[in-house]
This record gives structure tokens, sequence and C-alpha cells, in this order.
């Protein structure tokens, strides 16, 4: 356990070449998009001397090389510029709107690992049961829905129907917890049970094949009770790929809140990259989508740290 | 010469029975019931605005959804396009048309206790004009070359010339006015983040991407039928909704009051739920083809008359109107003072004419034009029926359609043949539709149009004549030419609808369709 910081480090530090290579391609391909961020600022109304003017006041003029390393200063100095659409600091924005995010992202790999695990198990110990068969079906028919469906679907159900739940916007943690849960509910349920579906395919599929190999005889050999055999050799073995398989989906979640985040109205990063794009606010949109590119580095930090303790001959 | 005018009204008797029952006179307001106070009153919109300070937004208007409910503008326009006093009690036109002598409302605080007098309105007029502070909708005020203090709430404003839009502006964004201690103390970008005005509600938090949260004025200077202050809500959440589906079941589930922009394909189903109302509303969207008069083929009239000729208005009309609106004449929407129910004549669906124009220019062996149009519905569907209509008379269109932001570059590289948009009408005052597209300097000369003297003559003596009926046949003229000559070919006129909650009472709106909150009440 004392190996894992020092290799937390050097994990840490190989960030770094992978962050400013990612920031080459986010600066260019924001740049490569056509269009105009005088549009989105000064509206259709403006004349082409108003729109020159503003593009001399933001520098968008300046050639791309000089563009990029003033951005990057600009990074460096601890900052991410100012919105060029909301005339904003870059890093106030994503303050604001990180935390639903990053609530939106938990509560979804929470409910997705919690319904996603279980019914792996029982789909894999009674194989080819009515239960495999159900659970199996449910699995597919949730990884196929597109979010923005599910969504509405759920809106429609919980909210309209049954008015167990309130459909869209938002409330901070901090300002109403009640309400602020009773509103993050659906969209979790949204991504968490698509995400619930792949974890149970890939639970499934490694408890079937671990399931059969010696050391679970082995155990059951030894008078363990079918419990134990289950979640003690067979499911803490089997975790691996399913860590891996959370741990690769963390860009696909934060591409689902980008859907997810518009259908349900919530303020969040995915909110802000589509108002950022469609504005053509460079600063914001490189700022955001820089932070997930962070978010995604670290997490696969985090997957490997998760294998270690979750499997003690894997060291560091 | 002094001309004191008290109401001007935009649509005449034309649309006067629509307006029946909502006109208000400022003071006080009228209900058929008696209002109940408090609650909290929600209301959706498609726009969040770009900023807060009503000069620094980018969608006219739509912007006003938000900011008018914090803000007062000098004067307000009526649902039937009359001007009526707000902030300024009256006003006179002097000068023969060069001045405008506001008197103001005695009394009246900001949010932050500031006094609002001559002084704060030309602070306010001064800063939105200059050109350090960028204000967006300085392009309103360009006209104006003077603001002077008379008195503590007298303000003469000097005119660089005649120009009989100048009066409207005021009461839209450039004539929202901002606490002077507010600007002062604030830097342009930080303002825009937290506003004050003298309106019925104080701004309270903004969050962004989300919503508005807005709370009573208990000094507005505006009073209820019970004789005491309005508003009669307790607070006003302003969200920002654009899924069309969510909002609409936002609304029926009962947590949304009001919401804007509801598809038509929506309006049956409203109409016969018991709990919610459509609201009709001023504005309606114009739908139109510019073609690009400096580029061959659409150089030749006789193309661009064969364009508009293949072109079933009627049955895209049936298909993206459901029936609400018109076929369009010309940019005049039906319920606007600028329309004429005889001309310009809509130009026929006549294919063996279309066919026969473009054989005369050399081209009756087809023809490949490019359509560059805005990604966004109904466009791409009107698009695509088009296509199939001219491709009956032999011309190939080549649809692009990138969003909003890439197709001005595009538009201004002028490698199109045909652009497809869009603008809502009417406005405050025509000014802003002809000046700004069909003048001779309009920012927005989207067919580039050039050298039209006759044309941009109408378009100069419509703004600067006082009258209202010279001004319409000037105006009529600017439509005559403009689909005479097809330099446009004018597609149809959609009606917007709003959606409210049956318990949502004495909800009225202004002449841009906004809602006026300070009056509606939570039964």
């Amino acid at each position: 356990m004392v190996k894992i910081p020092k290799f937390l480090l050097s994990r840490l530090a190989q960030m770094l070449p992978v962050l400013f290579l990612a920031s080459v391609i986010v600066f260019a391909i924001t740049n490569l998009l056509p269009g105009d961020p005088t549009y989105a600022l000064l509206g259709e109304t403006a004349s082409e001397a108003e729109r020159a003017a503003a593009r001399v006041r933001y520098g968008l003029n300046d050639p791309l090389p000089v563009q990029y390393f003033r951005w990057l200063t600009t990074i460096l100095g601890g900052d991410l510029g100012r919105s060029l659409y909301r005339n904003q600091y870059v890093l106030d924005m994503l303050i604001g709107r990180i935390p639903v995010t990053l609530q939106l992202c938990l509560m979804s790999i929470t409910l997705a690992v919690a319904i996603g695990v279980p019914a792996g198990v029982v789909a894999a110990k009674w194989r080819g049961s009515t239960a495999d068969i159900v659970v199996s079906v449910l699995s597919m028919a949730s990884v196929a829905m597109p979010f923005f469906w599910a969504g509405i679907l759920l809106i429609i159900v919980f909210s309209l129907h049954l008015g167990w739940l309130p459909s869209s916007g938002y409330v901070p943690f901090t300002t109403d917890p009640l309400r602020n849960l009773q509103l993050m509910v659906l969209p979790s349920i949204t991504i968490g049970t698509s995400f619930a579906g792949l974890i149970m395919r890939q639970v499934r599929g490694a408890m079937l094949e671990i399931m059969s190999f010696d050391y679970i005889r082995t155990a059951r050999a030894k008078g363990a009770s079918e419990m134990r055999v289950i979640f003690r050799h067979g499911l803490r073995n089997a975790l691996i790929p399913v860590i891996t398989v959370v741990g690769l989906q963390t860009g696909a979640l934060l591409g689902g809140a980008v859907v997810v985040e518009s259908v349900f109205s919530l303020p969040g990063l995915g909110s802000m990259m589509i108002e950022s794009i469609f504005s053509r606010d460079y600063p914001a949109i490189q700022g955001a989508v820089l932070f997930s590119v962070c978010c995604v580095l670290l997490v696969t930090v985090i997957v490997d740290v998760l294998y270690a303790v979750v499997d003690p001959r894997i060291e560091y | 010469m002094v001309i004191s005018i008290a109401s001007i009204s935009r649509r005449g008797l034309l649309q006067s029975g629509l307006g029946a029952g909502v006109v208000l006179t400022g003071l006080p307001a009228r209900a058929q019931e008696a209002p109940k106070r408090g609650g909290t009153i929600v209301a959706s919109t498609d726009v969040q605005p770009r900023s807060l300070d009503p000069v620094m937004g980018n969608a006219p208007t739509s912007d006003r959804y938000t900011t008018g409910h914090i803000f007062d503008s000098l004067l307000r326009q009526e649902e039937d396009g009359s001007l009526s006093p707000w902030l300024a009690e009256s006003w006179e036109v002097t000068d023969g048309g060069k001045g405008i002598v506001f008197r103001l409302r005695r009394g009246v605080t900001f949010h932050d206790g500031t006094p609002f007098n001559a002084e704060a309105v030309k602070i306010n007029l001064d800063r939105t004009r200059d050109p350090a502070v960028g204000a967006t909708r300085a392009v309103d005020l360009m006209g104006i070359e003077s603001v002077e203090v008379l008195d503590d709430h007298t303000v003469k404003i000097a005119l660089k010339e005649v120009n009989a839009g100048m009066l409207a502006a005021f009461s839209v964004e450039p004539g929202m006015m901002s606490s002077p201690k507010a600007l002062k103390e604030n830097s342009v970008a930080d303002y825009g983040l937290k506003p004050v005005g003298t309106g019925p509600f104080v701004f309270q938090n903004w969050v962004v991407g989300s919503h508005v949260e807005l709370r009573r004025n208990d000094s507005y200077w505006r009073q209820g039928v019970d004789g005491k202050a309005l508003p009669y809500a307790d607070n006003l959440r302003v969200r920002y909704i654009t899924n069309p589906a969510v909002k609409l079941i936002e609304v029926k589930a009962g947590s949304v009051h009001v919401a804007d922009n509801i598809p038509p394909n929506e309006y049956p189903g409203i109409e016969r739920d018991a709990n919610l109302t459509l609201l009709k509303v001023p504005p309606g969207v114009m739908q139109w083809l510019a073609f690009n008069t400096r580029r061959a083929p659409m150089t030749d009239e006789r193309v661009r008359r064969a364009v508009s000729l293949a072109v079933d208005r009627s049955f895209i009309f049936d298909l993206v109107a459901d029936g609400y609106g018109a076929v369009a004449r010309g940019p005049a929407a039906p319920s606007g003072w600028d329309y004429n129910p005889e001309q310009p004549k809509i130009p026929p669906h006549d294919i063996e004419e279309a066919r026969r124009l473009l054989a005369e220019a050399g081209y009756g062996k087809g023809l490949k034009l490019s359509m560059l149009i805005i990604q966004r519905e109904p466009d791409t569907q009107i698009a695509q029926v088009i296509q199939q209509q001219l491709a009956d008379v032999g011309i190939e269109v080549e649809i692009n359609a990138p969003d909003r932001s890439a197709v001005g570059a595009i538009r201004q590289s002028g490698a199109w043949d045909i652009y497809m948009a869009r603008f809502n009408v009417p406005r405050p005052d025509p000014v802003q539709i002809y000046d700004f597209h069909y003048g001779r300097n309009a920012s927005q000369n989207f067919a580039l149009i050039e050298g039209d003297e006759d044309l941009f003559a109408a378009v100069d003596a419509g703004r600067t004549h006082l009258d209202r009926d010279v001004r319409k046949k000037y105006y009529l003229d600017v439509q005559n030419i403009l689909v005479g000559k097809s330099y446009y070919a004018f597609l149809l006129f959609r009606e917007a609808r709003h959606v409210a909650r049956k318990n949502l009472r004495n909800l009225n709106v202004d002449g841009g369709g906004v809602w006026n909150m300070a009056e509606a009440w939570l039964a």
C-alpha cells in the first residue's frame, strides 16, 4: 500500500503531456468549426463594421498559433480566460456547472452499479432461467434506448401521469436538498439504467467464466456457503473487467450528460458545452472540453488504483 | 410646430377587434374578478438572454421575456400596437419631428433606492450610444443627436433627422431604464449579471442555463385594482426550457404557468385540455427566400421570378402552420399596420410560366442552384419541400444547412443563390424591418440589392414621414418593388401561440407578446 502514492505521482506526471496534446487538439477543433462568434455576440442586426470591430476586440483576427499561445499562457496562469458570449470567467462558469454534472454522474453510476451487479449475478447464477432472460432483455433494451427518448418517456410516466416527481429544472443541493434529489432522480435513472445494462452484461459474462473455475469447485468442496462462493470467490474476481468497463465509460457518461441535461433543463457542463458550441464561444468550449479530458484521465488513474484494491495480486 | 400624440394605433381599424378586453392604459390595472395576492408564478421562455442588461442582449423582444419584468421602459407598446405612457407620463414631438420631449413620472425609484429622473434617462441613453460600452442596442438609438435634461422630470431628445420609428424604440430595450448608481458601480460585464431597474420584480439570482429568480418589488409605482401596489404575485421564476415536449409537459403538470413558442401541431390538444388555454400574441414569424441578386443566374430577374412561381406557398403554409397565419404577400404581417390586404399580389403557383421564363433566360435544359438555410425547424422541412417543387421546373437545388453561427460567414461570402430565413413581425415600428433589410445602408440586405433608387427612396420616405397614412403608401411601394422585381419570395406568416394554465389569471401581453406579470395572479 505504501507504493501507491509513488505510482500515483508518476501516473499524474504522465497526464501532463496528454493534457498538452489535448489542449492543442481541442483548440484546433474549436477553431476549425465553421462559423463566427460575432453572430451570437451581436445578433443578426449588427453591421459588418461592428462585427469587424468585435473580432479585433476579442483578438479573433490574430493568427491561430498566436491565439493558441495566448490561451495556453492564460491556462498556465491558473485561469481559463473569459467567455466571449457570457462575458464571465470560464473558470467561474465551470465552478457553477460542475456540481450539477458531477452529481448527475455519481448518482447515475451508483444506480448503474446497484442495479447492474446484482442483476448480472442473478443472470449468471441461474443461467438460462426466466430471470436470466428477463434481465438480459431489459439490459439490451436499456442500452439500446437513446437518452433523449428514454428521458421524455420517464417524464411522461413519472411526472405527468403519476405525478411522483418533478419533470425538469434544477435547485442546488445546498438550497433545498430534498427538492434537489427529486429533480435529479429522473435524469440519473435515464443514464443509470443504460449503464446498468452494460454492467449487467459484463458481470454476467465474467461470472459465468469464473464460476466454472477449479477454485470455485474447491471452495464449494470446502463447504463454503453458496453466498460466500458467489460473492467472496466469484464476484470479487469478476469485478476487474467491470471496473474497466465503468472506467472506460466515463467519457460516454459525460457525453450522455450533454443530452440528458438538455432534456431535463439541468445547468450542467453538458448544457454549457451546447450553448458555447452554438454561440462559437471558443474559450468556454475549450475550457469545458479540457476539463472533461482531465476528468477522463483522472478516472483512468482511479481505475488503476481500484484494481489493486480489488485484487491484492496487483501491485504497482 | 408641436404635435401632441396621445396614442398611436399601429394596426388601425383593420385589427381593432383583436385586442379587445386586454388593452390597458397604465393605471389602474383591470381585472374581471377580485385578484388574489401571493404565490410564485413560473414562466418558461425559449431564449435565455446573453446578458440581463437590456441594451446588451442579442435577441430583441425575446430578451424582454426576462428583462421586461425587472425593467420599465419609457413608453409601453400595447397589444394593438399603440404607444402609451409608462415611465414617461406624456411626450411631445417637436421641431417638425426632429425632437421628442418626455415628461417623466414622479416618485418612481429604482430597486436600489436611486430616484428615477431626467438625469437617469440621459445617463442611460448616453451610455447605450457610447461606442466604448459596445451596447448591441446602440443601433436603435443611432438617430439621436443629443439628450438634454430640461428639468428634473423633463428630458429632450434631439434627432439627426425626422425618424418615425424612433418613438417606438423607447417602448422596447433601448427605452428600458437602469439604475445610474448600479451602472456606475459595476463593469459592463458585471452589470449584466445583477440588473437594477424600476420594474415590478427585483432581480434575485440567475442560475445560468436554468432560470432567473425574481422577487416582488414592494414599492412598485403601479397599483392593482385592490388599491395596493402591484405586482400581485410574490415571486416570479423565469425558466429556460427549450425542449418543446418537456415544456408542454411542465405546463400540463402545473409546474409551469405559461410557456412561449408552442409548435402548431400541439394547438388542438391544448384547446381540448380543460386546464390550459392558448394565448394569441401579436408577433408571428415571416418565412422568406432572398435571392442573391449579385450572382448569376439570380442576377436575371426572369430566373428569380421563375423560382418564385415554382414555389407552392399554400402547400407549405398548410404543412408547417396548420392554418394559423396566412400565405405571405410581402414582409408585412397581416396584424401589422403596413399590411395591405390587396397588394402585393401573391405570386401564383404557375409551373408553365416558370418553365417558360427559364427557357427564355436560356435555362430550358435545367439549372442547378444552392440554397443556404439555418439548421432548424421548420426551415429544413420547408427547404426540402421547395427542393421538390423546384425540381418540377427543372431546377436542381442543393441545400446547405449549417447551424446559425456558421451561416453568417457563408452568407457574407456570397457563395449561394437562395437564402431562406425568417423574421418576427410586426416590430415596434416597420422601420426595423424596412430600413434594416431593404434600405440603402441595410445591415441585413440579404438579397444584396444595389442601386435600386426607387426602392431606397421609398424606404427613406417611410422613415422620414410622420403621418401613418403617408407611410403606409410608401411601405406598400417597397413591398411591391420587392415582390415585383422578385428580390425576395415571401412564403408564409405563422402566428405564434403561447400556452397558459387557466389558474394564471389576467395575463395580458404587450405589442411584442411579452407577458405583463405585474397584473397576473394565481387563482
